[in-house]
C-alpha cells in the first residue's frame, strides 16, 4: 500500500503518550511468565551433553549406560534428528549446530542431551553417556583462521564470490564486494590518507533470561512448544522442518521474554526439546544455565577491519576502502556482507570500496545483535573520520556534514538513495545543547554516525470489538521492549477510543497467520500497520451497519470515532426514545445512533461478530543514517571504584533519521542512560 | 530489457560482469531468467536475495513490476537483530 499522504503532519491524540505498559504490573510483581516459567503435568527435565574441545571428528557415541538408569526416559543424538532438509544448506548447518554430527565445531557444540524425570538423574545420565573423539587443531581468531596454514573446519568449503573458484577448501566461506568509482585515483586526490587495522572482539547479546523451553509432542504427531524467543512463527516453521512435522500440526506460544536483542532468532535448544519429547512421549523441559547461553548460544561477530580513507584541507573526503573480515562462527553467514555495506553507507563518496569476509571459526554460530555488524564497521569508519578531522584541524562533525549522504546520493552499497537524514540530524547534534555545554573535569565528547536498514516483512493481526465496546488487538510479532503499548496506542488513535480500551496481545502460532521474527525494527512498524489496516476494516463495518440502522446511506453517517466509547447511557436513552429511527444533526446526518451498543453486538442482535483481519507485507524498505553524541568521563583517568557512565552528567544523544515516519512520535530523539536534566531533550515530553 | 546490477558476490556467476541485462516485467520472472541464463545465482536466490528498484528495497514481493527504465540492484536479503 503507498504512503497515505493524509496522515502526514496529524496531530495525535493517543500515539506519542506514555501511558503505563500493559505488561508493567506483571512484570515488577511476578505475575509475568517467562520461557522458564511454564510446566506441564508429568514434564521431564531435559538436559544436553557439550563437547569440551573447539574441534573434534566424533568417532562413537555410546547411550547405553545413560539410557538403562531408572528415572531416564529419553536418549537422544543426531540420529534422531534426521537431516531432513532436502539440500537447504542454511537449515543444515542449522541442524547440526543444534546436534553435532559427524564434527564439533566449537566447545560447547550439542552431541547428546538426555530427558529424566529430576535434574539429579538427568545430570547423572549425562555423566554415563561416552563420547569417543578425534581432538583436531582449532582456530578461533578471524584473522589467524585465514591464513593458509589454519586449521580448515570443512573439507568442502570452497570460497564463494571470487573468480575463478578456489580449488582449495578455506575458512573463508565467502568475498563479497560493494562500491563504485575509482578509490586509487581518490586516494591521489587526497592531501592527507590515513589507513588503520581495528579489532572488536566477539560480544555476547547478554540477556537476561537464558534459553528456555517447554516442548510437548503428542503420539498423533502434533506438537506445542513454550518458548522465549522473539519470533514464535519462524521458531514453528524452523522446529517443523527439522523435526518432520507438518507446520499446522506445531503451535507455538511465545512467553515473556527476558531480553533478545537479536541472540533470540535462531533456535538453539527447541528442536532438541521437541525430539526428546517425541522419543519421551512426554513434555520436556529445557533451560540453558548461564554458562550455557555463553558457550553455546550465538554472539555477534569478532571483527578485524582494515580502513583507509583519504580527506583534501577542506574536508572533503576524496575516497574510502575497507576490508572487513568477520567470525561467522562454524557456518556460512553474512556478517561481512551487512558490514561492507554499511561501513560507508553515511557518506556521499565518489570513489569507495568495501570488501567482506565471512570468516568460519571455531566458536559458538553467530547471530543478529542490534543492526548485526553495523556497529563495528561503524567504529572503525568513524574513529579514522576523527582522525583525519584532527589531521586538517576541522571539527569532526563539519567534516561529517561536509560530507553527508542526500537524497540522490549514489550509496557505497549501490542503490540511489530517496530521501535519507543523516544531514539533518546531523545539523540537530550541531544545534543541541549537548553539543555545547561545558565540559566538567575529566570529561570528553565524542560522536559518530551508524546506518541501518528497516524492512517491514509479513504481519498479520486480528482486530475483535467485545460487546461493551473494548477492543482486542491480537498480534504475532513478539513485544520486545513495550510495542504492545505502542500497538494499542496507534488503534485507539485510529478507532479514537481510549489507550485504556484496547487491549493488545501476542498470539500462538496456531491463532494468526505467518508473522516475520520481531528484528531489523520491524515489529511496531509493521504491527502498528496490520493493526491500522484492521481498525479501518472496522470502522467501514461499524458505519455500514450504521448506515443500514438508520436507514440511511453510508455516505450520510460521520466518522464513527465516539461509536466504541463505554457506558454511552446517553446515546442508548437517545436510541430508544427514537425507536432506533436516525438521530440526525441539522445536516441530515447520523450523529448518535452509532454509539449503540446494538452496532458492535454480536449473534445476539442479529449481527455477525466484529472481527477484523489484517493481513500486511510492507513493500519494500528504507533506511537510515543516525549520529550519536556521547558527554562524559574520559575513561582513561578513572578513579579507583569508579562506574564509566554511573554518574550524572552522563548524556549520549541520538539522531534518528527515520526515512519513512508513519508514526512520527514513536522514533523521537531521546536521552539515554542517567540523562542530565539540565538539558532536557526537546522530543521528550515531559511525564 | 532491464539493467541489473549485480553486488560482488553474483558478479562471478555473471563472468565477473558487475551488470546484467535481463528481459523481466516482474521481480519474480527476474529470478527466473537469472536461474536459466546464469545458474550459478540459483544458490544465492535461494539462499534470499532482495531486489532495489529507484533506490527501494524489495524483500518478499516478489509480484512488483520492474518499470522501465528503473535502477535496478540485486542486494543480500537483509537479516535483522
Amino acid at each position: 500500500m503507498p504512503l497515505d499522504a493524509s496522515y502526514t503532519a496529524k496531530t495525535f491524540k493517543s500515539v506519542g503518550t506514555r501511558p503505563l505498559r500493559p505488561d508493567g504490573i506483571d512484570k515488577v510483581t511476578g505475575r509475568a511468565k517467562y520461557g522458564a516459567d511454564h510446566n506441564l503435568p508429568g514434564q521431564l527435565v531435559g538436559l544436553v551433553l557439550r563437547s569440551p574441545h573447539a574441534h573434534a571428528k566424533i568417532k562413537k557415541i555410546d547411550t547405553s549406560k545413560a539410557e538403562k538408569l531408572a528415572g531416564v526416559k529419553a536418549v537422544m543424538t543426531a540420529a534422531d534428528l534426521p537431516d531432513l532438509t532436502n539440500g537447504d544448506q542454511g537449515m543444515f548447518d542449522i541442524l547440526d549446530n543444534c546436534m553435532a554430527r559427524t564434527k564439533v565445531f566449537y566447545d560447547g557444540h550439542a552431541v547428546a542431551a538426555v530427558a529424566a524425570t529430576d535434574m539429579a538423574t538427568a545430570k547423572a545420565a549425562l555423566k554415563l553417556i561416552k563420547v569417543d573423539y578425534e581432538v583436531l587443531p582449532h582456530v578461533t581468531e578471524v584473522d589467524d583462521a585465514v591464513k593458509a596454514s589454519a586449521p580448515v573446519l570443512h573439507a568442502n568449503c570452497f570460497t564463494e564470490g571470487v573468480e575463478p573458484k578456489p580449488k582449495k577448501a578455506s575458512n573463508i566461506a565467502k568475498v563479497t564486494e560493494f562500491g563504485h568509482g575509482d578509490v586509487e585515483a581518490g586516494f591521489a586526490e587526497a592531501d592527507f590518507v590515513i589507513e588503520r587495522n581495528f579489532k572488536t572482539e566477539q560480544t555476547h547479546q547478554g540477556y537476561i533470561e537464558p534459553h528456555a523451553c517447554v516442548a510437548s509432542v503428542s503420539p498423533d504427531g502434533t506438537g506445542e512448544l513454550w518458548v522465549c524467543t522473539q519470533g514464535h512463527f519462524v521458531y514453528r516453521n524452523h522446529c517443523a522442518m527439522l523435526l518432520g512435522m507438518d507446520v499446522s500440526k506445531l503451535r507455538v506460544t511465545s512467553s515473556e521474554i527476558g531480553g533478545g536483542f537479536g541472540g533470540k532468532t535462531h533456535v538453539w535448544a527447541e528442536p532438541v526439546a521437541l525430539a526428546l519429547s517425541r522419543k519421551a512421549n512426554r513434555p520436556v523441559k529445557l533451560v540453558m544455565t548461564r554458562d550455557e547461553v555463553f558457550r553455546a548460544s550465538g554472539p555477534t561477530s569478532a571483527t578485524s577491519i582494515d580502513v583507509k580513507i583519504g580527506i583534501k584541507k577542506d574536508g572533503t573526503i576524496t575516497a574510502g576502502s575497507a576490508e572487513l573480515r568477520y567470525a561467522s562462527g562454524p557456518y556460512l553467514s553474512m556478517w561481512a556482507e551487512l558490514g561492507a555495506m554499511t561501513s560507508f553507507a553515511c557518506y556521499d563518496l565518489k570513489n569507495v570500496r568495501t570488501r567482506g569476509y565471512e570468516v568460519l571459526v571455531n566458536r559458538p554460530k553467530s547471530a543478529a545483535y542490534r543492526a548485526p555488524s553495523a556497529p563495528m564497521a561503524a567504529f572503525a569508519v568513524e574513529s579514522v573520520v576523527d582522525e583525519l578531522a584532527h589531521k586538517i584541524g576541522m571539527d569532526a562533525l563539519d567534516v561529517r556534514i561536509k560530507n553527508a549522504a542526500k537524497q540522490g546520493t549514489k550509496s557505497s552499497y549501490g542503490p540511489v538513495y530517496g530521501p535519507i537524514g543523516i544531514g539533518p540530524t546531523l545539523e540537530a547534534a550541531r544545534k543541541h545543547p549537548h553539543m555545547s555545554a561545558p565540559l566538567g573535569p575529566n570529561q570528553g565528547r565524542g560522536m559518530a554516525c551508524g546506518f541501518w536498514f528497516n524492512f517491514g516483512g509479513q504481519t498479520c493481526t486480528d482486530l475483535n470489538v467485545g460487546q461493551d465496546g473494548s477492543v482486542t488487538l491480537t498480534v504475532g510479532t513478539v513485544d520486545v521492549g513495550g510495542s504492545r503499548a505502542s500497538l494499542a496506542l496507534c488503534v485507539a488513535e485510529e478507532l479514537g477510543i481510549p489507550y485504556s480500551q484496547v487491549k493488545c496481545l501476542v498470539a500462538d502460532t496456531g491463532t494468526l497467520g505467518h508473522n516475520d521474527m520481531t528484528d531489523g525494527s520491524r515489529g511496531t512498524f509493521s504491527s502498528s500497520m496490520a493493526g491500522i489496516f484492521a481498525a479501518r476494516n472496522a470502522i467501514g463495518v461499524l458505519k455500514e451497519r450504521a448506515a443500514r440502522t438508520c436507514q440511511g446511506g453510508g455516505r450520510e453517517v460521520r466518522q464513527p470515532r465516539a461509536a466504541l466509547a463505554q457506558g454511552d447511557r446517553r446515546s442508548r436513552r437517545q436510541h430508544w426514545r427514537t425507536g432506533g429511527r436516525p438521530c440526525r444533526d441539522r445536516r441530515g446526518r447520523c450523529r448518535r445512533v452509532l454509539r449503540h451498543p446494538y452496532l458492535r453486538r454480536g449473534s445476539r442482535s442479529g449481527n455477525r461478530p466484529f472481527a477484523h483481519h489484517a493481513l500486511y507485507g510492507h513493500p519494500g524498505r528504507r533506511q537510515g543514517g543516525s549520529p550519536h553524541l556521547c558527554r562524559g568521563p574520559v575513561s582513561g583517568r578513572r578513579r579507583p571504584g569508579h562506574r564509566l557512565g554511573a554518574e550524572r552528567g552522563i548524556c549520549v544523544w541520538q539522531g534518528r533519521s527515520a526515512a519513512e515516519r508513519r508514526l512520527p512520535r514513536l522514533p523521537y530523539p531521546g536521552v539515554l542512560g542517567p540523562a542530565d536534566d539540565r538539558y532536557p531533550d526537546p522530543g521528550d515530553p515531559q511525564p | 530489457m532491464a539493467e541489473i546490477h549485480l553486488w560482488g558476490a553474483l558478479r562471478p556467476a555473471a563472468g565477473g560482469a558487475p551488470l546484467v541485462h535481463v528481459q523481466a516485467k516482474t521481480i519474480r520472472e527476474l529470478f527466473r531468467k537469472l536461474e536459466e541464463d546464469y545458474p550459478g545465482m540459483a544458490p544465492h536466490i535461494a539462499r534470499g536475495v532482495a531486489v532495489s528498484i529507484n533506490g527501494k528495497i524489495f524483500r518478499d514481493s516478489w509480484q512488483e513490476p520492474l518499470p522501465e527504465g528503473a535502477e535496478i540492484y540485486l542486494l543480500p536479503r537483509i537479516q535483522g537483530g
